[in-house]
């Protein structure tokens, strides 16, 4: 129980425009233990990102209500105090964004804005010491510490992201949340960013949360996985409950590995999920995932959402496999 | 970057040479022949002739201008076909003024405009964006003439306030420059709203409030800094057109700046002093325009490097060729 540094108990979050409610984040359960990392896979709209800067607490403020328990290290973050939030912002809990290419200021020198977090966080060190710092970080992402009087336009993207890292990794934090990291990068470069990432997070000791709709990278990467589609984690357990095609499955777990390519079988076609994405707005009665579902029966058309069948540390949110179903 | 000054500052002549050009051509277009102007209702050939080759208006326009352009360089600008005196002495110590209307009136209008604009554009969508978005539309459409004349009648004629017309004094700037200020601030706030609102919904405004960034560095530092590039565009050109566009505000106030004078010039076809008020103006104007054009990359990284990475280019391209021999 002490070893959970982070513990998110039916989390809600909804967005409010002119009167439209969007519910992005629906009741969701996770936990990731000390040093480990869990993949968050799912579609663009599943959610993925809301959930991320609510643990972060960088959610617009004014058209979004967050309900429920994010723990972090055992305190409820969700209410706490800006001041204190941002004490654990870049310090204990940081976060890598989806693209490098916009997400570095492009008006302040990189070292300074990796130099940045350690000096929000550590107000005693000196300029020099700071300036150390920063160049035993660079070290560390594979960029040599001479550039860091260099500008981002100055930077490739691969680079962008690896200076993105270093600002994330800068204060060593508990958790290090990182937001499709590779998506906005080429495959090469994907690959090295990955390598890198997990060499740190190794060395660091760090817990992980990787959002990505990389299957691959999860494979590569992840000790656990929860599957999220909708604004609710469908499927959640470890990388062998997952990835093992023997056990079973939610529908759309079994979707999203359909449409992989598959280098043992010849196919003239991928096989998509069919359907779209429900917007978060209008979101269907009872299963969230059954107008788009092979398998869907009478009773997951309506009422509430399907109970969770667990077995041991694999939890699926599904009718087909509920104890009690009704057929 | 050094280059890069020397290249637009030797640009200016030339620039300044074009556009004399262009207005003598423009001026000469016009009907009216000066030289009729300048005569009595009665008068013989001869008298024409005299007086065309007095103001040099009998030769060719090419040689005119060329004349115009050697004088103008030695400081002689002419002599103004109304009063007869060189027009130097008649523009020249109208710069200053106009210059310190301008200039008092800008400064006034970024200290308030941009803490105003930001804090619009931080607290947008709130009671105070909106108070200040309709103040701000409403002061944009008030006519200057109309306020000055207003402002006159009110605090000079019937509280005796401020005095009516002149520069002497502090006082007698209060009321010209209020003004003049209005209507330029109103829109001047909302764009830098805007400028704001573009920066603050950038990525990179998020990534440092991931870093733990006090929402008032995040907003003064990080945001600012990249919303100062239009801001400073837009600085530079209400300068620029205050210097010669300050004309209503000069008339109602009667201070005699450049714009007062090129109405005046405008309305008795006196184009030597036309002319010189012209130029001045595109003086103030180019150089302007050259300040901001260095300013934007002393803000942005991006605009040096362009200048400095085809230095380097250079440099490595020689590099390669050594290394190939």
């Amino acid at each position: 129980m002490s070893n959970k540094i982070l513990e998110i108990k039916n989390l809600s979050v909804q967005y409010t425009t002119d009167k439209i409610v969007s519910h992005a984040v629906n009741n969701i359960d996770l936990s990731i233990e000390k040093g480990e990392v869990l993949g968050l896979v799912g579609e663009t709209g599943a959610g993925k990102t809301t959930t991320a800067l609510a643990i972060m607490g960088l959610l617009p403020r004014y058209i979004s209500t967050v309900t429920g328990e994010i723990n972090f290290k055992g305190e409820n973050l969700i209410g706490l105090n800006e001041k204190k939030y941002r004490s654990i912002r870049g310090s204990q809990i940081s976060m890598i964004f989806q693209d490098p290419m916009t997400s570095l200021n492009p008006v302040f020198k990189v070292g300074e804005q990796i130099g940045d977090v350690i000096k929000f966080h550590n107000r005693k060190l000196h300029s020099h010491e700071i300036a150390d710092k920063v160049d035993e970080i660079l070290n560390l992402v594979g960029i040599p510490p001479d550039r860091k009087n260099e500008y981002p336009h100055q930077f490739s993207g691969g680079m962008k992201q690896r200076v993105m890292i270093a600002i994330a990794i800068a204060c060593n934090p508990d958790l290090l949340i990182a937001d499709e990291p590779t998506t906005a990068l080429d495959v090469t470069i994907q690959a090295q960013v990955i390598k890198m990432m997990r060499a740190l997070q190794k060395d660091l000791g760090s817990s992980v949360l990787l959002i990505t709709h990389d299957l691959g990278i999860v494979a590569n990467f992840c000790d656990k996985v929860a599957i999220m589609y909708a604004g609710e984690i469908v499927e959640a357990g470890t990388l062998e409950d997952i990835f093992d095609k023997s056990r079973d499955h939610h529908p759309y777990t079994v979707g999203l590995f359909g449409s992989l390519p598959n280098i043992l079988e010849r196919t003239d076609r991928l096989e998509p999920i069919k359907g779209l994405t429900p917007h978060p707005s209008e979101l269907p009665e009872g299963c969230k995932f059954h107008p788009r579902c092979p398998h869907c029966m009478p009773i997951c058309q309506a009422g509430d959402n399907p109970a969770k069948a667990t077995s041991g540390t694999h939890v699926i949110q599904c009718h087909l496999f509920n104890k009690e179903k009704s057929l | 970057m050094l280059k890069y000054a020397i290249k637009r500052i030797l640009m200016v002549p030339i620039l300044l040479l074009l556009v004399a050009l262009f207005i003598f051509i423009l001026l000469n277009l016009s009907e009216a022949d000066p030289v009729l102007l300048m005569l009595p209702q009665e008068y013989t050939q001869a008298d024409y002739d005299a007086m065309a080759a007095k103001f040099g208006l009998d030769k060719p326009l090419i040689v005119q201008y060329f004349n115009w352009v050697v004088k103008s360089v030695q400081g002689d600008m002419g002599i103004s076909y109304k009063t007869k005196g060189p027009v130097a002495d008649d523009v020249v110590f109208r710069i200053p003024i106009s210059l310190k209307l301008a200039f008092i009136t800008t400064l006034i209008m970024v200290v308030i405009g941009i803490p105003l604009g930001v804090m619009c554009a931080v607290k947008q969508y709130t009671a105070f964006d909106s108070i200040i978005n309709i103040l701000a539309k409403f002061m944009g459409s008030i006519p200057g003439f109309w306020l000055g004349l207003m402002l006159l009648i009110e605090f000079s004629i019937n509280r005796r306030w401020f005095p009516i017309y002149g520069i002497g004094t502090v006082k007698h700037w209060v009321l010209p420059v209020f003004t003049l200020l209005l209507p330029f601030l109103a829109n001047y706030v909302r764009q830098v709203r805007s400028a704001m609102l573009d920066c603050i919904r950038q990525d990179y405004v998020r990534t440092a409030r991931s870093k733990g960034a006090k929402e008032s560095r995040v907003i003064f530092r990080e945001a600012l800094k990249n919303a100062l590039l239009p801001i400073i565009t837009l600085t530079g050109g209400i300068f620029a057109t205050m210097i010669g566009g300050a004309v209503l505000v000069e008339k109602v106030f009667a201070i005699p700046g450049v714009g007062f004078k090129i109405v005046e010039a405008i309305n008795t076809r006196d184009i030597p002093t036309l002319l010189a008020c012209t130029m001045i103006l595109a003086v103030f104007t180019i150089i302007v325009q050259l300040v901001i054009d260095l300013s934007y990359a002393l803000v942005d990284p991006r605009i040096r490097g362009t200048f400095a990475t085809k230095k380097k280019s250079r440099r490595s391209r020689i590099k390669k060729v050594e290394e190939v021999r």
